[in-house]
């Protein structure tokens, strides 16, 4: 109990010092955000970029003086959202007042932000990242990209994502700081993941900050929101999609901040998420992560959605039939299961499911997994069912879409 | 005799054979006609119907906590148990939701409480709801094993015909998850009009969502529904109905059984092996004759192999309409 109180007082003072950091970077520069309007299909636009959300200064006229009180709300939103974290904690898992952050919280709100420009364009995202994987293997943009950060200068997308990995093996690191403890199996869920929770998050504002260049600095409070909210529930000790989703959002951010650009879309699916999936994989087992709203059997994975679409990605439009991985062969072909994870994040996924799952075969442990190799005709198939599916499973869920946050560069205004 | 008191509706000869015949059928995994599932629901219903909220329930019987449409793990579980009728049981809802075989699992102990109305008693889980079941799998799984939404729609109408928890010998209280702020006796209880939807909130809600917590008093449930209580609202509760201990499901606990508040609350999970990758054992109890108890624990059935890597049901292979 006393070890509790401890960690419970340290997390109080970082995650004050955040909000308190927070508050005088976004004050400190006035500042409006506004769309560039244009899709994710200019995937071959002459402008390599990301649709960014520009950052221009304001005048002290009227409609500069309410964009300062936008911002100022931000930061107001942002603080509660610090803040409710912190009433969380000290009561021990407490689920505070809604926050203005959490905008979703009834099926309006939901139909309303199915609808919005926001939640169009997070799919365009996901889409465009899985699309630019294609026909390449995980492990050759791997290679590529370690090429990439030895070139001098390094753009920021490079170096972002590069740090994004860093990030995550120092979370890795982290856990044997705060190992699985032995004596606790009584109940599922190692309390020691709490202790684990607890310095991530404290890490977190440091994290994005490190992550972004410094003239962006301002935002790390923002992105450190999606950061902390991306490795499962303290409380509850459980991970799921929501959480993956609240990855999404960060790299989402770093594109609407033109960060990221067009030239990193395979990077951020093949080597900033595949690092994530490690280390969540890490997490739900050694610490075991509850399933959060798993569907058992019945849904397509326990945990991970992603791998499964970014996988698609990689291997449609002729990519996966020109390399001997058909739908069918990934449950049915041993040797593909065993031999190419490495390569196709999609087989991969599979091989993980089928590890961690005992007790029964693959078509009674995942059913959906096989009815997609035995029932769909190809990856192109596979790849637009899995986009659907998302949108419909994950950002259309109000048990997920009630948890995420909202904020400046991924807004959600209800009419 | 033990069990379940008070049911005594006649069931005829060819009543039993049909029932035998399910059970059987049941038993080596296969699915029920359609209209057979009807029939048998609508029996139920009316055995359910003159039950009385907080059930009461006689010694010796076997307490059994979630399950979770772990079918072959049932089928182990009687092993460890023993069969109805020389076994009386206590289910404590969960039936559905996550394993491969929901339907096949309500079924069976749907028609071991239409056999044997007096020796088996069902009481309702949190996932024995309409709306819980179309998100976490059973829904899924009627439509992919029947083609059509129909047996859910049976089902899950007698749901709402579930008593909310039982009571043996007037000592051991059993919801399936736990107490509710506005409930002091099972009188309360008894008083409630349970014949609907589950609630999102109010008694009924918390009686199949609440979880014991270290913490003294009432908190608010991580969960979203149902509230945490501490020892003190045990003991309290305990006290006011002359109780000796509260046994409950509704949590995985890695040994399948775990004593919480001083030994007055007892956590029974019966699924071993959780979504076919948590490794927990499963746990029952057992209550004997002069109200003594002891914990039996089990582990998974035998792992199942198949021709294919799909395995060798004869479930048509559909992919959902996304893929379409």
């Amino acid at each position: 109990m006393t070890a509790m109180k401890t960690y419970v007082a340290a997390t109080a003072y970082t995650l004050l010092a955040a909000s308190l950091r927070y508050v005088a970077a976004v004050s400190g520069v006035h500042c409006v955000p506004s769309s560039v309007p244009g899709g994710y299909s200019g995937m071959n636009s002459p402008v390599n970029r990301y649709p960014v959300c520009t950052m221009r200064a304001t005048k002290k006229s009227a409609a500069a003086q309410k964009a300062l009180n936008t911002e100022h709300a931000v930061a107001h939103d942002i603080c509660t959202y610090l803040s409710t974290q912190l009433s969380h904690n000290q009561s021990g898992g407490r689920q505070g007042p809604m926050s203005r952050l959490h905008r979703i919280a009834s099926p309006s709100d939901l139909s309303q932000w199915k609808k919005s420009e926001t939640c169009q364009d997070l799919q365009a995202f996901v889409a465009a990242v899985g699309t630019a994987c294609n026909g390449i293997t995980t492990a050759q943009r791997q290679a590529d990209f370690e090429a990439r950060t030895d070139a001098q200068p390094q753009t920021d997308g490079v170096r972002a994502i590069a740090r994004i990995v860093d990030q995550l093996k120092q979370l890795r690191a982290l856990c044997d700081t705060h190992p699985p403890r032995v004596d606790a199996d009584r109940r599922f869920g190692n309390p020691a993941f709490r202790e684990w929770h607890d310095a991530m998050v404290a890490r977190a504002a440091q994290a994005t900050e490190s992550i972004l260049p410094t003239s962006m600095a301002a935002h790390a409070g923002e992105l450190a929101a999606y950061w902390q909210g991306s490795f499962g529930d303290r409380t509850r000790i459980d991970y799921g999609t929501g959480h993956e989703l609240s990855f999404v959002a960060l790299l989402y951010c770093l594109g609407k901040l033109g960060v990221l650009t067009t030239s990193e879309s395979a990077d951020i699916g093949l080597v900033a998420f595949d690092a994530y999936l490690q280390l969540t994989r890490h997490l739900q087992t050694a610490y075991n992560l509850e399933p959060a709203g798993s569907h058992g059997a019945w849904g397509l994975d326990d945990y991970c959605f992603l791998p499964f679409l970014f996988g698609a990605g990689q291997l449609m439009a002729g990519a996966g039939d020109a390399n001997e991985v058909t739908v069918k062969a990934v449950v049915t072909d041993d040797r593909v299961a065993e031999m190419r994870g490495g390569e196709w994040l999609y087989v991969d996924a599979v091989k993980f499911v089928q590890s961690v799952k005992t007790g029964g075969r693959l078509g009674e442990t995942s059913p959906m997994l096989c009815d997609i190799a035995y029932g769909v005709s190809g990856w192109d198939k596979v790849f637009t069912g899995m986009k659907r599916m998302w949108a419909a499973e994950v950002l259309g869920k109000l048990p997920i879409m009630q948890h995420f946050v909202f904020g400046k560069i991924l807004p959600f205004d209800k009419s | 005799m033990g069990g379940a008191r008070g049911a005594s509706l006649e069931l005829s000869a060819s009543d039993i054979e049909s029932l035998t015949r399910q059970i059987d059928t049941l038993t080596e995994i296969k699915p029920l006609p359609e209209q057979e599932v009807k029939e048998l629901c609508e029996k139920c219903k009316e055995i359910l119907e003159r039950e009385k909220n907080v059930q009461p329930v006689s010694c010796p019987v076997t307490i059994v906590g979630d399950v979770h449409g772990q079918f072959h793990d049932l089928l182990e579980l009687f092993n460890v148990a023993g069969k109805a009728p020389e076994t009386n049981f206590l289910f404590l809802g969960d039936y559905v939701d996550r394993g491969y075989y929901s339907v096949e699992t309500v079924l069976m102990v749907i028609a071991m409480k239409v056999r044997w109305p007096n020796r088996v008693t069902i009481i309702r889980g949190n996932h024995e709801s309409r709306q819980i079941t179309q998100v976490y799998g059973f829904y899924d799984e009627c439509l992919r094993k029947y083609g059509t939404a129909r047996v859910w729609t049976f089902i899950t109408n007698l749901f709402d015909y579930l008593p909310l928890a039982a009571c043996v010998e007037g000592q051991i209280f059993t919801p399936h998850a736990g107490l509710s702020p506005s409930l002091d006796t099972i009188d309360h209880i008894n008083a409630l009009d349970r014949f609907t939807e589950v609630p999102h909130e109010g008694p009924i809600c918390d009686l199949l969502w609440s979880d014991p917590e270290d913490r003294c008093g009432w908190g608010i449930s991580p969960r979203g529904a149902g509230y945490t209580f501490g020892q003190d609202i045990t003991e309290q509760f305990n006290h006011a109905n002359g109780l000796q201990f509260i046994a409950r499901a509704h949590q995985l606990v890695m040994e399948g059984f775990n004593w919480m508040h001083d030994n007055r609350v007892v956590t029974v999970f019966s699924a071993p092996n959780y979504c076919y990758r948590c490794g927990n054992l499963a746990a029952i109890v057992e209550v004997d004759e002069s109200c003594g108890h002891a914990v039996q624990q089990f582990d998974h059935a035998p792992p199942r192999g198949g021709a294919d890597a799909a395995g060798a049901n004869k479930v048509k292979r559909s992919p959902p309409d996304y893929f379409v």
